[in-house]
């Protein structure tokens, strides 16, 4: 039979071990996230719905768990870019998001860095499909983009070529050039006129030019804000517009308004938000630290559920709701035919693209 | 009392100044009034009424605080303008300052230059300079372009003031600080308050330099409106514009109780 006395003894120094350890490891666990202590960067993010979810949710929580701040500003990828171009010589910024569109531009003119691996374990988890440019950017979020119709006012739009079709006439709200969807809607019409795949036909554009120019007599006007374009659509202004964002596209719906994303035959395209380093960042640990808690499993659930978007990384799950919407995981990527153009052809031509675009449109 | 126009003469320029009148008025009208429909979007013709809308406005932190960020700067940039336009343009107008006319076309200079650009410039300066504080660099942006509205309208009064007054005090024996401030500054005091109140509304309202140096935590309103717009376009878009727009009037009621509107824009 065991003494009760030494199995007390036993227990009582098996505890003072265990709280003797603890006390040594303690330290440990406050030094792993101090490294960051007081230490504060600048964070470049999207504006709309997922410019919202960082400053209410990712930014504070990253705040909270290194003790550190985090200055926060809204834009577009162009903008983005162009705050790099001004501050090249001093970034005031250590991490930016940009399109995917973006990211061979910015690696072009020394604006990024390479992201360091070992710094971002979740760069792991990232769909390889959507790691850029040799590791420059990773894509965070995935959105659907495509044409978008009021259900009371128009039939649904089975397939990019209805656009063309004589019901939409001076009913089509086309997207800004200066947006890179107004790239995508050209692959198309470059597939209408070679016959080819959209990812072939996007390296013969200038063939698209003629359809896109029968496509004039449809376009009532250019919209350059998605609210206001929209709004007309809903008062019954207009049937039709884009393509654009998922993101942007379903807040409206889940508003209950009558607006509708299109499932063109042809497919969609991918509308990818990217991270970036930015070179020379005034604090690049903690750019890679953000950048690993964007990518990591917590936030790309809730963003992903919260803007509509997928997640970019694997392993995922997602709520119904969400599920039934997003292309994800990477499998529904492919069942819903979803593009990526390439964006490092395509860039060098955007300039005479979007004179091109005035030239038809504004004339 | 001021003289009424008659005839056919004075019909037409009362119908076209109720024109201009409806022209610039309609579209605050259309804001207001959608602010108060009940429809889950900001469309026209409104639906309903409720004041739901503001009370969400009103009781969003970041609305306040928005609000307030604005508020702030606005009044700011202004005290800072008075302090510097007054001076210089007092110094211009009646010292025999050398390059007196570069300066002048300097210090007003933001009047013709894009303000988008202007911003951009400053971006870029400020990394050069690290200064990477959005509230100072934002309060340095504005004072920018709401110095120029201080020093022309102070120098419009300045040109309009009798110099036998100031003379005549001279010759009496007043020190100059004593003619400057008990004869030339009630003669210029419409001059300062209309060139305050255009600081005020333009500090209140620019958008263009505070896209470029604005962040999370130091927004103004134009900025933070911007940001709500790209989420979903609802009336609570139009009930913030209506509290700008209220803003506005208040400052323009303030203005007349302090000096009189008329006697303001007589400049």
């Amino acid at each position: 039979m065991t003494d009760p006395t030494k199995t007390k003894q036993v227990l009582a120094t098996g505890r003072r071990r265990l709280i003797a350890a603890a006390g040594l490891a303690s330290p440990m666990f406050f030094i792993r996230n101090g490294w960051a202590a007081g230490k504060s960067m600048y964070v470049g993010t999207y504006t709309g719905v997922q410019g919202e979810y960082m400053r209410r949710q990712v930014i504070p929580k990253f705040e909270s768990n290194l003790a550190c701040k985090i200055f926060q500003t809204e834009n577009v990828t162009l903008g983005n870019i162009g705050i790099m171009r001004t501050q090249k010589a001093n970034p005031n910024y250590s991490v930016m998001m940009m399109d995917d569109v973006g990211v061979p531009i910015a690696k072009g003119e020394g604006l990024i860095d390479r992201l360091p691996k070992d710094k971002i374990p979740n760069l792991a988890k990232v769909f390889p499909s959507f790691v850029y440019n040799d590791g420059y950017g990773a894509a965070f979020a995935i959105s659907t983009v495509s044409p978008w119709y009021n259900k009371n006012l128009a039939k649904p739009i089975e397939s990019f070529a209805d656009l063309w079709s004589e019901r939409f006439r001076g009913r089509f709200m086309l997207i800004t050039p200066k947006q890179t969807q107004s790239v995508q809607l050209l692959a198309v019409a470059a597939s209408m006129v070679t016959g080819k795949p959209i990812l072939e036909a996007q390296y013969e554009l200038d063939k698209g030019w003629p359809k896109m120019m029968e496509l004039k007599p449809n376009v009532q006007t250019i919209y350059d804000n998605f609210g206001t374009a929209v709004l007309q659509v809903v008062q019954g202004q207009a049937d039709v517009g884009g393509p654009d964002f998922s993101k942007n596209i379903l807040p409206y719906v889940q508003k209950g308004t009558p607006i509708v994303q299109s499932r063109p035959s042809e497919g969609s395209f991918a509308g990818v938000n990217c991270l970036t380093l930015v070179k020379g960042a005034p604090e690049p640990d903690l750019g890679a630290a953000f950048i690993d808690w964007v990518l990591s499993p917590t936030v790309q659930k809730g963003m992903a559920e919260y803007t509509v978007a997928a997640p970019s990384v694997s392993g995922i799950e997602l709520d119904a709701k969400t599920a039934a919407v997003v292309a994800y995981p990477e499998s529904r990527m492919r069942e819903m035919k979803l593009y990526v153009l390439d964006w490092e052809r395509i860039n060098p031509q955007r300039s005479a693209i979007l004179d091109k675009f005035n030239q038809v449109f504004g004339s | 009392m001021a003289a009424r126009l008659s005839g056919g003469g004075g019909f037409v320029i009362y119908l076209a100044a109720a024109a201009v009148l409806v022209f610039v008025l309609a579209p605050l009208v259309v804001v207001v009034a959608l602010s108060f429909s009940t429809a889950n979007l900001a469309i026209f013709p409104p639906v309903g009424f409720t004041t739901a809308w503001y009370e969400d406005v009103i009781a969003n932190e970041d609305f306040r605080n928005a609000f307030m960020v604005s508020v702030a700067l606005a009044l700011a940039s202004t005290l800072a303008s008075f302090a510097i336009g007054v001076p210089a343009a007092y110094a211009l107008n009646r010292w025999d300052v050398p390059g007196a006319r570069v300066v002048e076309a300097v210090l007003l200079s933001p009047f013709i230059l894009p303000v988008l650009i202007i911003g951009l410039a400053l971006l870029q300066f400020m990394a050069m300079m690290r200064m990477r504080d959005a509230a100072t660099n934002l309060f340095i942006g504005h004072v920018l372009v709401t110095l120029p509205y201080l020093v022309r309208t102070v120098t419009a009064s300045l040109k309009q003031v009798d110099r036998s007054l100031e003379e005549a005090a001279l010759t009496l024996g007043a020190p100059p600080w004593r003619v400057f401030t008990k004869v030339t500054v009630p003669q210029i005091v419409p001059g300062i308050a209309a060139g305050c109140l255009f600081s005020f509304m333009v500090s209140f309202d620019e958008f263009p330099i505070s896209f470029w140096l604005a962040n999370a935590e130091t927004m103004p309103l134009p900025i933070f409106l911007q940001n709500s717009m790209t989420k979903i376009f609802d009336p609570s878009i139009a009930a913030m514009a209506s509290l700008m727009i209220l803003t506005g009037i208040l400052a323009v009621i303030g203005l007349e109780k302090l000096v009189g509107l008329r006697r303001a824009m007589s400049i």
